[in-house]
């Protein structure tokens, strides 16, 4: 009894020890941009607020620092509640800002505990701040608007799944390179413009849209995505537009003196739009089409892969494939001889339909 | 013992002779004494007006004794029984059991002649004063018999004698109360029970020091285990099929007089959330209907703690699309989340109580004042969030689904405690107070068997009625920790066995 009336009492003691957010008195940031312009690191939230009905519109705020470190709390002198960081769903990095290196945000924000790993990580050509600005416009109104946006990209067209998770996976993983949903600001829009591609935390290089739908290949089983192919048949050309239903990827290595790697990409895909002239429920013109389909697929891989070699870095994870084939592998001496390792693609295209109607 | 010692201590000062009984009981002005003198034989009949039929009395009593006692010369106590249609007289020289037969409604024939015995003639009325209407208005179910036990021990007795058509259905009587000295029966079924529970249940109802049962509930609370947990040790159930299905599993079933609830047990938590009706309905109904109410049961205890803990602690667990909806609705509300809570719980309280305690006509009218105008009206005023009101009405309807009336009770309780640890400390509040009732229902006991199995202690085999309500073909079994006699109810195998057309 006596026990009881102490904890009893300690409750009611302890209960001023308590450090509560209650959720409508925080200033809940839905996106972050970071920039570097000028020798100042500048930090853009963007948060929504609720006075009005469940939809507002977005709001803003800037600040500048020498440092990364103290942008957060530099935010809070400009905003009436406190801020949190807990409902964040986008960071954004200004193209000078990831060139400089993206090292210190990425650690930060690896260890904070208030962040979720469903978070999106992007880069910006320019500003960061300017992008934020262009999506808080009437026109668009949303504050989770970039972020959907990336959602939406990886779940139905060309982005290959991307979030804070895999980014630190990459990162920090042995024999693998990170890589970024890439904007772009075209007049009053944002544009996903492709892949921003880094190489220990600094921006190096990026590839287009086009391209990344062949990374979301390579990477991982996926369902969806679409790829223009030109095709000609008897001098008329003309373009095709594959609607990828399932493809898969198989790596498999070559032990050597001179190593190789097989890549053997099965995609089963749909021809959904293709020139009147091509008379496609023909069996020899079916055949056709695959044909130059898969040529031209083979031939963009290489390419891309080429790319990569050439600016050594390997978001495909083949390092972390070999490693997993090598005893003692080692990544200086396997990064050394990367840019000459023979990369061989071997695409296979089925084409499971074509639409109905004759 | 304190300045009450006296009221203890104080020896009953017992009538010593019939005379100085009846003087005691002439204080009562509905005590009759009849003399009568017919030819000769001098005696005089002693009752209770209010407690006996004056029909038994005038048609099976003094008709016969005015009209037959002249044709006898000598006519004694024991002759009693020859001319009066009465069953079971009792001789008795006992002054003692004179005066408890008369209170319960007995008539005492004495005659002049002889001073030594005395006739005892039951003329009690049963069913004066008793409702005679037997539906179970409490529990109901759609499926199923709808009668109920009443009051009047007689008929309780009766209803489930019809129902289990075997010797082995025993009846032990015992009486509670020092003043009301009321009817007790247990009753179980031999070969079944297993004999140390009903040993446990005898002794216990045996120790029981009361002066007036009220209602079984009043045993229940003397019976329990832990007279101090919110948890109800025993089922009690105003319905016959229930009853009887406790008493056919291996359970002990209390019933008390002047009490249409039977207590029986050892009761598990199971037993709190089963309904007659998922016997009455095919069993994959049955079984979904039951995970509801289970599910009902989790909700209503953890809506509003874990809206508490979420709202004042873990914002970042809140999916983007209702951070909006949440957020706006709560931007003029001018409590934490913890009071808006506790506001509105205690509203429905409130209602709940006033509802239980007003006429059934004025009930419905406040159910709709209370429900709709001060619901809406605090949403408006922004006392409030409109998110929080569905909620909280949400865990109330949930919370109604049990079948138990107690359980539904205590589910109600338990959210407060929840609520105040999910104030303090958020989720790790809500952790923390549900291993603090899981560990308070780990040791719980009824009758002295453990009240969370089949889950703790783990008894696989009985799942077969717990969660889910199997099929008939897999119920046969009684569930093994009522250690029962026999294990069997019926032959699995016949009933598995589909006897077709053509065989």
């Amino acid at each position: 009894m006596k026990r009881a009336l102490y904890l009893l009492l300690l409750i009611f003691v302890l209960v001023g020890c308590k450090s509560s957010r209650i959720v409508d008195q925080v200033q809940i940031i839905h996106a972050m941009g970071y920039d570097w312009k000028n020798g100042t690191y500048t930090g853009t939230a963007i948060y929504p607020t609720f006075k009005q009905g469940p939809m507002t519109k977005p709001d803003i705020l800037t600040t500048e620092s020498s440092t990364t470190y103290d942008l957060i709390p530099r935010l809070s002198s400009k905003s009436a509640l406190p801020i949190e960081e807990g409902q964040m769903r986008l960071v954004l990095f200004g193209k000078a800002f990831a060139k400089k290196g993206i090292t210190e945000i990425v650690h930060s924000l690896a260890r904070n505990n208030k962040v979720g790993s469903h978070l999106q990580l992007a880069v910006a050509k320019g500003d960061a701040e300017e992008l934020l600005r262009i999506t808080a416009k009437t026109t668009l109104s949303d504050t989770l608007y970039l972020s959907n946006l990336v959602e939406q990209n990886i779940r139905e067209m060309n982005l290959p799944n991307t979030n804070l998770h895999i980014f630190l996976y990459n990162y920090f993983g042995k024999g693998r390179d990170p890589f970024l949903p890439y904007f772009e600001k075209k007049g009053n829009f944002v544009k996903l413009e492709g892949l921003a591609l880094f190489k220990d935390g600094h921006y190096v290089g990026r590839i287009d849209l086009r391209q990344s739908f062949l990374v979301k290949m390579l990477l991982d089983e996926t369902k969806n995505g679409v790829y223009q192919l030109p095709i000609s048949k008897e001098k008329q050309k003309g373009r095709v537009l594959l609607e990828n239903l399932y493809a898969t990827s198989k790596y498999s290595l070559k032990k050597g003196k001179k190593p190789v790697i097989d890549i053997r990409i099965h995609i089963r895909a749909s021809i959904r739009d293709y020139p009147i002239w091509l008379d496609l429920p023909n069996k020899e013109s079916f055949a056709l089409i695959r044909h130059q389909m898969e040529k031209q697929l083979n031939k963009d891989i290489s390419k891309l892969i080429r790319q990569f070699q050439t600016k050594e870095i390997d978001p495909l994870g083949i390092g972390d494939f070999v490693r997993s084939y090598t005893r003692h592998w080692n990544e200086k001496s396997f990064y050394k001889q990367y840019k000459k390792l023979t990369i061989r693609p071997h695409v296979k295209v089925d084409i499971v339909q074509t639409g109905i109607g004759e | 013992m304190s300045i009450f010692s006296f009221f203890f201590k104080r020896k009953p000062n017992n009538p010593k002779t019939l005379a100085q009984l009846l003087q005691k009981l002439k204080q009562s002005s509905d005590f009759a004494t009849l003399e009568f003198d017919i030819n000769g034989h001098d005696f005089s009949i002693a009752y209770f007006d209010s407690l006996v039929d004056p029909k038994l009395l005038q048609q099976q009593v003094l008709c016969h004794l005015q009209r037959d006692v002249s044709n006898y010369t000598t006519f004694s106590v024991r002759d009693l029984q020859q001319i009066i249609p009465v069953q079971r007289i009792e001789i008795t020289s006992d002054v003692q059991t004179i005066e408890t037969k008369l209170l319960k409604g007995f008539a005492l024939i004495r005659f002049k002649n002889d001073e030594r015995s005395w006739a005892l003639i039951n003329l009690a009325n049963e069913n004066l004063g008793l409702r005679q209407n037997n539906d179970s208005e409490n529990e109901f179910s759609v499926v199923g018999p709808k009668v109920g036990f009443v009051e009047n021990i007689g008929t309780n007795l009766h209803l489930l004698r019809r129902q289990i058509n075997t010797p082995n259905l025993v009846f032990r009587e015992l009486t509670i109360g020092t003043m009301s000295k009321t009817k007790v029966v247990i009753a179980y079924i031999d070969g079944i029970i297993d004999e140390q529970t009903l040993e446990t249940v005898i002794q216990r109802v045996n120790e029981i020091e009361f002066d007036i049962v009220f209602d079984t509930s009043i045993i229940d609370q003397l019976l329990s285990d832990n007279s101090s947990s919110p948890f109800p040790s025993f089922v009690s159930t105003e319905r016959v099929d229930r009853v009887v299905y406790a008493l056919v599993g291996g359970q002990v079933a209390i019933l008390a007089d002047g009490s249409p609830y039977v207590i029986t047990g050892p009761s598990t938590l199971f037993d709190f959330f089963t309904s007659p009706e998922d016997y009455y309905l095919p069993w994959v109904l049955g079984s979904f209907f039951r995970l509801i109410r289970m599910f009902g049961v989790m909700f209503s205890i953890l809506a509003s703690p874990v809206y508490v803990a979420v709202l004042t602690y873990h914002y970042e667990m809140i999916p983007k699309d209702l951070l909006g909806p949440i957020i706006f609705s709560r931007s003029n509300v001018p409590f934490p989340p913890t009071l808006e809570v506790l506001f509105l719980e205690i509203t429905i309280e409130l209602l709940r109580e006033a509802g239980a305690r007003l006429p059934t006509k004025v009930a419905q009218t406040l159910g709709i004042v209370g429900g709709i105008v001060i619901g809406q009206a605090s949403v408006e005023a922004a006392l409030t969030s409109n998110i929080l009101l569905i909620i909280v009405s949400l865990a109330a309807l949930a919370s109604f689904t049990t079948p138990i009336f107690k359980m539904s009770n205590t589910i109600r309780f338990i959210r407060f405690p929840i609520i105040l640890f999910a104030s303090f400390w958020g989720g790790v509040g809500i952790a923390f107070a549900i291993c603090l009732l899981l560990i308070h229902l780990g040791r719980l006991k009824s009758f002295g068997n453990p009240y969370l199995v089949p889950l703790y202690p783990l008894r696989v085999k009985d799942f077969a009625d717990s969660f889910i309500r199997s099929s008939y073909p897999f119920t046969a079994k009684r569930p093994s920790y009522l250690r029962p006699q026999t294990f069997w109810r019926y032959d699995p195998n016949k009933a598995k066995k589909k006897k077709d057309i053509d065989e």
